[in-house]
């Protein structure tokens, strides 16, 4: 799984929100290191569409504009799990791998002196 | 809506033109209700790095096939049928652009000025390459006069580039008793008007009358266009191809009569191969042209044995299926959504 399609899966996790809704929470949840574009977002919304992961929910028109929100499905939510259990699991991984690191003149980090 | 978001929505609604119109009727209020947001909550505007980027996703989604491989199977027989079909069509616009030969009315007139004989015969043909070309002949009673000819060429507007007069030894009644060798002059010459190029020749017998034959035949030289036009033809037609099975294949996904639409498009695959293999023929023999040849040619392809008539009926077979693909893959009508400057 992409990395833009993680954090969009993320940003709906919790409550349907629009497109916008999308772009904002994916630039907080990266804490700024992702700014999707609207041409990358709606293709993402088609393909996880497609795929089931994501659905309309409603449809507002607020200010004469007309907002889409979309929710996360209960196949998407599957797969966002499955996708946080495996990355936590690579985090995991590389943290204990960072410990047992051999730095020349320096003793092996978390081990006791 | 305000005069000053007015301005912004008419250039993002000209943006999303990009997109396929199946695609903006569903997500195009909610695109632009987005974009709208963005600029409010940025500078007002887009930037040109967004603006270039959502036109680049709106072209890419014409291309967008749905995730399963029937349409993507699809897709790439439309491409590499409809590609044939663009490239027989840039080939014939290519030739749109270069000179024509003479008409025939031009040409008898020439042939009969270079023999001061009556009733020519014309016969028009295309090159390997598809390149216009006509022949002339006349035969009858007359004396030989290079001259004549000379200057009937000149006085037309050719450009005479070799002209040699040969004597040889001709065959008369071939095949029976009173066959036998006589003398004969000859003429042999090329000439060349305004990207047209004649190679012509005349045997004068001297048997019993004095007989004249002169031959000429002229064709439209190879530019430089052909090929490239051809292939960009070919290139304009797959991707064409390929967008259209796009379009059928988002209109099958958000409804329409899917089996039908099924049905209609593989008639319509299948008719178009038979032409399509004819266009292949063509655009392997235009590709592989001797260009360097002197004379230009006719080539016998593998398509010679297909009947005219069955790429005739194949043809608007192909073209009432697709039609038909198109209908019934259409989408149901929905309720509209509600446009974002109301």
């Amino acid at each position: 799984m992409q990395e833009p399609t993680f954090l969009i899966l993320t940003a709906l996790a919790e409550e349907p929100l629009h497109g916008y809704g999308v772009i904002r929470a994916v630039q907080e949840l990266s804490q700024g290191d992702v700014v999707l574009r609207p041409g990358t977002l709606y293709g993402a919304f088609d393909r996880l569409t497609e795929q089931g992961l994501i659905e309309a929910d409603r449809e507002e028109a607020v200010d004469g504009r007309l907002r889409r929100y979309y929710r996360l499905t209960d196949s998407g939510a599957t797969a966002l799990a499955t996708q946080v259990e495996r990355l936590r699991r690579h985090a995991d991984s590389a943290e204990a791998r960072l410990r047992g690191r051999i730095v020349p003149g320096f003793p092996r980090l978390g081990t006791a002196q | 809506m305000t005069a000053a978001a007015a301005g912004p929505e008419r250039h993002y609604r000209r943006l999303l033109l990009a997109y396929p119109r199946g695609y903006r009727r569903r997500h195009g209020a909610e695109i632009l209700a987005t974009l709208l947001d963005m600029a409010e909550a940025g500078d007002g505007r887009l930037t040109a790095g967004q603006t270039v980027h959502l036109v680049a996703c709106g072209i890419r989604q014409r291309f967008r096939l749905p995730l399963r491989i029937l349409p993507v199977v699809a897709a790439l027989l439309a491409a590499v049928l409809i590609g044939g079909f663009g490239g027989v069509a840039g080939n014939w616009l290519a030739w749109r652009t270069a000179p024509a030969v003479p008409s025939v009315a031009e040409a008898k007139a020439l042939t009969s000025a270079m023999t001061d004989l009556s009733g020519p015969q014309t016969e028009s043909w295309q090159t390997a390459m598809n390149g216009p070309g006509i022949n002339t002949r006349v035969e009858g009673a007359g004396t030989y006069d290079a001259e004549r000819v000379r200057d009937a060429l000149t006085a037309d507007g050719w450009q005479i580039d070799t002209f040699t007069e040969v004597t040889r030894q001709i065959v008369v009644n071939f095949g029976t008793p009173e066959e036998s060798v006589v003398p004969g002059l000859g003429l042999e010459f090329r000439a060349t008007r305004e990207g047209v190029s004649m190679t012509g020749g005349s045997d004068t017998v001297f048997f019993e009358d004095v007989t004249t034959l002169l031959a000429l035949n002229m064709t439209t030289d190879v530019t430089g266009a052909i090929v490239p036009m051809t292939i960009a033809g070919l290139v304009l037609g797959a991707l064409g191809g390929w967008m259209l099975s796009a379009a059928v294949a988002y209109r099958m996904r958000t409804g329409g009569r899917r089996l039908w639409a099924t049905v209609a498009a593989v008639v319509a695959i299948t008719a178009a191969a038979v032409p399509a293999f004819v266009a292949y023929c063509e655009i392997y023999e235009i590709l592989v042209y001797d260009t360097d040849n002197p004379n230009q040619y006719i080539t016998y392809s593998l398509a010679e044995p297909i009947p005219a008539y069955l790429v005739m009926i194949s043809v608007p077979v192909a073209v009432l299926a697709l039609a038909a693909t198109m209908l019934l893959a259409a989408r149901r009508s929905g309720p509209e959504p509600i446009p974002a400057s109301s």
